[in-house]
Order: C-alpha cells, then structure tokens, then sequence
C-alpha cells in the first residue's frame, strides 16, 4: 500500500529534531487551533483555548527561499474552504504566522462541520498553494496552563451609554472568557510569553513558560493604569505585545483595548506577581489585533493594526525614557478619542491601510503579509506588500488613474 | 463519524483510467476507483481529485479537498481529511494522464444527503385542545412538526365561523409575529379589544367568539416551512364555545392527588377550569419542606385542566410545598392577581405567590 498525504514535508522534517523534545508517543488531541507564534527555528506554538494548552508543533528544518517572494491570494477563505471541503461560511480564520526561515504563511482555522467545529492549520507555500498540515504525522510537545478558566463564565453584556444593549451586544453574553485565555504569545530567548486571561484572582495574566516544555510555568497578574478609562485596570487581558530593549533592558511592550501601550520588565514576570505595568501612551480607541517588530529604514519599529483604527507605527527608541502615567497625572474623568489630552504621549504616527486587516505578519525583511478585508466588496484576501506602505491601490482613484496624467506628461 | 445516509452509484468511465468509481455510501465516507491500466508508477493522487461545488464550477483553478490516497492493487481508495458536508455538492474529477487525449476527464457530482429523517410539514398541536373553550379565551397556540416560514402566518390562518365566513380582524395583528425560538409554535393572540366588555373594538365588532356558537380554525394548505423545501397541508380544527371565564382562579377549587411517601407516584393536579399550555410548563413547581425545588417532569393533560409532576426518583418527603406562580393564567388570560377584563375600581389580589403545603401520605407498607 502507498500513501500520499500532503504534508510529507512535515513528516519528513520532525526525523531530525532530537526524539527527547517532541512526543511521538502520543496523539496529538489539539481542539482548537488559535493563536499562532514561531520560534526562530521554525517550532511553530498553537494556543488551544479549549484544552487551556498550548502545542509546540515541530515545523523546524525548513529551507530558507532565495528571495522571499510576495504572496497574493483574493478570496483566501474560499480557498482554505476548498481543501477544507465546506463552504466558506463554514470557515473561521482564526490567526496567521509566517514561518521564519521558509517564509511560509501558517493560517489557524476552524471548520465548522454538521455535528462538530474541527481545528485545522493551513500552509500557504511562497508559490501560493494552499495545503492542510497533517497534524497526525507532526512531532509535537504539549504544555497545558494553570490557573486555566472555567468554560462557563462568560462575558455581561451591555449598551452604550444609556442606549439599550443590540442582539449583537447581548451576543456577547453567549462568549466565554476562556475565548481570552490565549490571546498572543511572543517566544523570546527560549522562553514563551503568554497573555491572556487566567482564574484564581489573575485575570489579565503574562505566563512565561521556558521551551522545550519542561512542565514549569509562572503566571502573573498585570495591572496598569488605563489612560482613556481613567482606572486602574487588571481583568481585561493584553491583545498583542512584542518584546524590546527600551532603556537598556528588554521590555515586553503591550498594547490593550482603546488603547493604552504599557512596559513590563521580563524581570517582573515571575510566577504569582502582581505587576503594575507602566503606561507610556494612548493612542486611542479600538482594539488592537497584530503587533509586528520589524527594521523600517534601518531603525526598529512596531506596526500596530486594530479593528477600529489605521495601523499606527512606534518607533522603538522613542520608547525610551518615556514617562509613565499615573492616576492623577491628568485631569480626572474618562477620555475618548475627542479629548484635548487624546492621544497621550503619542510617539508614534498613524499610516494608510486600506481595507481591515484581520491578521498580519512580517514576511521577509521587506514584506507584511495581511489577510485584508475589502472595504467594498468584503471580500478576504492575502496580500502582501512592502512594509513601509502594506497597500494595496486598487480602491483608491487618484490623479495617477487617469491616462491623461501620462500622455500630458510625456508631452 | 459516520457520514450517514448517502447516494452511492456506480460510474464506469471509459477514458485511459477506465474503471469504477464508488461514491461515498452509508457508513462509509470514502471514495474509491478501481481502474484498468497497465501503466506502472501511478500516483495514486494523479488519477483523480474532489473538489468542492457542482461540476459547473469544477475545477479551474480550485484547489482539491485534503485527504489521503492510498492503492492496493488497482483499487484507490481517498480519504477526506474531514467528513464531507450533508447537503453539499462535490465533484469528483477523473484525470486522463493519457497525453493523447488530454481533453478527457471524467467528473462525477455527489452529494451526501442528510442523515436526520425529513420531517414533513403538519400541525402537531393546538392548544386549547378542548372542543368547548370560554367566550373570552385570549391565546391559541399553533404547533408545528418543523420550522416555518414567518411573516406570512395570517395570509393562512383564519377564524371561521359556522356558516364559512372568516372573520379577518379576531386576532391581533402584529409588526413581530409570536414565534417560539425555534419556530415551531407560533401565539395567536385574540384582539384583546373584542374580548373586553364596553371597549371600542368589543362595542364595534362584538366579540369574536360567541356562546353557543361553532368555530373553526382554518389554516390554507401552501404555507412553506422555514427552508422553503415543503409546504403545508390544510387543516381545521373545530370547538364550540362556553361562557366566558370571569373568576380568579383558584387553588382552593382544585383537587390535588397526592403521591405516597416512598413510591414513583404521580402528583395530580386537576384545575376548574382549562390553563394556558404554555404558561403551564412553568407555572406550578414543587419543592421539599425547606422550599429546594425538586426536579421531575410535566405531563399536561386532560385539555389544561390537568398537571401531571413525575418526580425524578421516589418521593422522600414527608412533606412537601406545591408553589403557584401568580402570573400563571387561565385560558382567558385571568392570573391570580386580577382578571383580564374587570372593572374599574376592583381591588386585584396582593399575593404573589401561592404556596400550598401537603404531607405527604405514609409508606404503603
């Protein structure tokens, strides 16, 4: 009997790791493929908000391409969908990392099936091709978290002000703060950091887990002052975060929702701290998604993309020496985006994205890769583009569109 | 998983991979081609691909399903790395590596049909069930075997006197019909303002139901269900109506058979007069002598003039509360406070609740 199966890349890789990191005993019971994160070497980590563990899955040995190429895909979820044998209503998109040596684009996905929704990872290769990894044949290792949520407890919903809450608000009532419990993860010096929400009097928590899995874990509850709330905050968790060297020691900068940036000392994460962060800015409402580090020019920079604002970019140095905020440095009261104080110790500039973007990622030194929606026709697409204007044109009519421009130039 | 019921049939193709292609059958959710060739060196995923859609939207371009080919013999069986979809089109597109007769291929359409039993359009229920009902009853309900379509319901339903006339204004007419969530029941409200003595529509048009009378509820056939698949038949259900109910209930007029200690009794409620039916699902609970509600299961019978409780287990109470929520109303919409339609100045009943506590018989033994 022969068998094809399309990940015999994977297969083929996990030989050469050494057999004491990854079991291969064991079956691999992922329930949930979430967010995404890879090692230098290409060990790409899934958080499962549904087994509270998080799956360091082998991906390592890949080649690295010549030149790493742009990948460009319209209606990706179609597409994922076709491999996956549903419909593209059946499809959740879910997260995306883009593997750091072959600059292949990992998407984690779940397929909403009959009876049941099924964790899928999909590989996008630098030719396009969109293949499922067989994670059957994948060597993995297996970290569960403690102070894990329950299943049960969910979110309150409510209205806006004295607006009564919509279908859609009360909706939220149906989410589970487990959803939260792994919200990003950033693997740094063989150490995973993890934010998210935990139990047991932590709520908003960091973990920091040493890889390869050793079964040893710290979890610490973050607390910092919300710019925009005017409070103290410590349950709603960090949505993205990247770690930098900010005034000497490498800090683990954090963005929350309506949008307060905050650093940590990776000193300060040791297991059942409370930490109280320090709040360096606040650039605004929304919710923050993706928070890419990359080289702009030459200088290290941070691409910030939200669900409600235009990707803002935040010069690393300019971190430096930043004051923190306290209560009581500003006049009291909460502060939306119109206030005279908004946006607060802004260091960094808001740039063009056209469209949303739902996940983002460093492709190469050059490019971003964005699973983008169109603003016009909703569609989803992948595309990539170069990092010092992740745009596409295609919607934008502007004087260069008109062949006049040309034949009255060339005159 | 089983992928259930599905259409299996057989395909001879007569291309340079000539065989027979088995499509996904009951039980089995795999796809397998035995072909005739003499070629060597086949890979097993050359010879064919499923793709997603109808073979109209087959497959430029499109990539195939995931899954895992394997060849014994000159038989290919594919696995799908998911169970197929109920419901949805696939194709499966036979290659021809034959370079001479590139143009050949093969595509063959499957779809695998639904495992749940269809269930076809009827009305299961209509409460009140009685073929006497007061004057003044406030609600129907209309219970249906499947979802149905909304929006629509009074372009079927009618109230339909003896000799045939429809009366088109006896029920309220609302923005938002009264559908259950999942849309199997639907509330039809009678026009409170024909039931209410001295009130415009009630001194109008008189009140929709009369003592004495017979009246039927009509629903025309061609009411589609909820995915528009089938459509109704016709149906009717005929009562005659009593005079209308204008006492508060209540528990004082209503006999109670009490289950004994230590059996699976049933406890046995039998009203005066007829409830509403779904007021009733919540309306009366029982607990233990220190108020903790004890769990069982409700049977409604006798046209909603009796409440059955099974207990969950034998009843090991020597005492036990029987509470009576005081929003629970009759047919005529009257509740334990006040009637639907009473005079100005009428003192309504303060309790909110109605507590009753019985002992319970001892042991047979």
């Amino acid at each position: 009997m022969t068998i094809k199966t399309f990940t015999a890349v994977a297969t083929l890789l996990s030989s050469i790791v050494p057999a004491t990191v990854f079991a291969q005993d064991s079956q691999l019971d992922l329930k949930f493929a979430g967010a995404l994160e890879f090692s230098e070497a290409g060990t790409l980590f899934v958080g499962d908000n549904y087994n509270g563990a998080i799956y360091a899955l082998d991906m390592t040995g890949g080649n690295a391409p010549d030149q790493v190429k742009p990948v460009n895909i319209g209606d990706i979820d179609v597409k994922i969908a076709d491999v996956l044998g549903v419909a593209r209503s059946s499809v959740a998109i879910n997260d995306m990392a883009v593997h750091p040596v072959s600059a292949e684009i990992y998407v984690s996905v779940t397929r909403i099936g009959n009876f049941e929704s099924a964790p899928a990872v999909m590989k996008v290769t630098q030719d396009g091709s969109i293949e499922l990894l067989d994670l059957a044949s994948v060597a993995f290792q297996k970290q569960e978290l403690n102070h894990y949520p329950d299943q049960e407890t969910t979110f309150r919903p409510r209205g806006l002000g004295k607006m009564p809450p919509l279908v859609r608000d009360v909706a939220k009532g149906d989410i589970k703060l487990s959803s939260l419990a792994i919200m990003d993860m950033e693997f740094h010096d063989n150490e995973l950091f993890v934010s998210g929400v935990a139990f047991d009097n932590f709520l908003s928590t960091l973990r920091r887990i040493p890889y390869p899995f050793t079964g040893e874990q710290s979890a610490a509850n973050v607390e910092m002052y919300h710019i925009s709330h005017d409070q103290y905050e410590t349950r709603a968790p960090i949505r993205a975060m990247s770690i930098q060297e900010i005034d000497g020691k490498a800090q683990l900068i954090a963005a929350y929702t309506c949008s307060p940036i905050v650093a940590i000392e990776l000193d300060e994460i040791v297991d059942g701290a409370k930490i109280s962060a320090r709040t360096l800015m606040d650039y605004g409402n929304g919710q923050p998604i993706d928070m890419i580090s990359y080289s702009l020019n030459g200088k290290d920079t941070l691409f910030l993309t939200s669900n409600s604002r235009s990707p803002y970019v935040i010069p690393v140095d300019s971190l430096n020496g930043a004051k923190a905020y306290k209560k009581g440095d500003l006049p009291d009261g909460g502060r939306s985006d119109l206030s005279p104080v908004m946006p607060v110790g802004a260091t960094g500039k808001t740039v063009m994205f056209d469209g949303m973007s739902l996940h983002m990622d460093a492709l190469g030194d050059n490019f971003f890769v964005s699973i983008t929606r169109d603003m016009y026709t909703g569609s989803l697409n992948m595309d990539s583009n170069f990092n010092g204007f992740p745009n596409r044109l295609h919607n934008l009519i502007a004087e260069f569109d008109f062949p006049q421009y040309y034949t009255d130039k060339a005159k | 998983m089983a992928i259930g019921l599905c259409i299996g049939h057989y395909f001879s193709v007569s291309y340079a991979f000539e065989g027979d292609l088995i499509l996904p059958t009951m039980g089995k959710p795999t796809i397998e081609f035995e072909f005739r060739s003499d070629q060597e060196d086949i890979a097993p995923a050359d010879v064919f691909s499923v793709f997603v859609g109808n073979r109209g939207e087959c497959c430029e371009g499109k990539s195939p399903i995931a899954g895992r080919y394997s060849m014994e013999g000159r038989t290919i069986t594919f696995v799908p790395a998911f169970d197929f979809i109920e419901e949805q089109k696939y194709t499966v597109q036979v290659h021809d590596t034959d370079a001479t007769k590139n143009d050949a291929q093969s595509i063959n359409e499957f779809t695998v049909e639904r495992t749940v039993e269809k269930i076809s359009p009827e009305i299961v229920a209509v409460f009140p069930s009685g073929n006497i009902i007061p004057e003044n009853t406030l609600r129907f309900y209309i219970h249906f075997s499947t979802p149905m379509r909304p929006h629509v319901s009074s372009d079927y339903i009618k109230l339909v006197d003896a000799t045939g006339k429809a009366d088109t204004a006896a029920f309220m007419a609302f923005k938002q019909e009264l559908w259950s969530e999942d849309r199997k029941r639907l509330t039809l409200l009678m026009d409170p303002g024909r039931i209410k003595r001295g009130v415009a529509q009630n001194i109008a048009l008189g009140p929709a139901l009369q003592v004495g009378s017979t009246y039927s509820i009509v629903v025309d056939d061609g009411w589609p269900t909820a995915n528009r698949a089938e459509s109704m038949p016709g149906y009717e259900s005929t009562f005659t109506v009593s005079k209308a109910l204008r006492t508060l209930p209540d528990p004082a007029l209503w006999q109670i058979a009490l289950p004994r200690n230590l059996t699976n009794d049933p406890l046995v409620i039998e009203f005066d007069r007829p409830f509403d039916h779904a007021l009733l699902q919540s309306g009366i609970s029982v607990r233990d002598a220190n108020g903790r509600p004890i769990l069982g299961d409700i049977t409604i019978d006798k046209h909603e003039r009796a409440w059955r409780f099974n207990r969950n287990g034998s009843w090991r109470n020597a005492q036990i509360q029987i509470a009576i929520d005081t929003q629970l109303e009759d047919v005529a919409g009257n509740n334990f406070i006040e009637l639907l339609d009473h005079s100005v100045g009428t003192e309504s009943s303060k309790a909110n609740q109605n507590l009753i506590i019985l002992d319970l018989k001892p042991t047979p033994n």
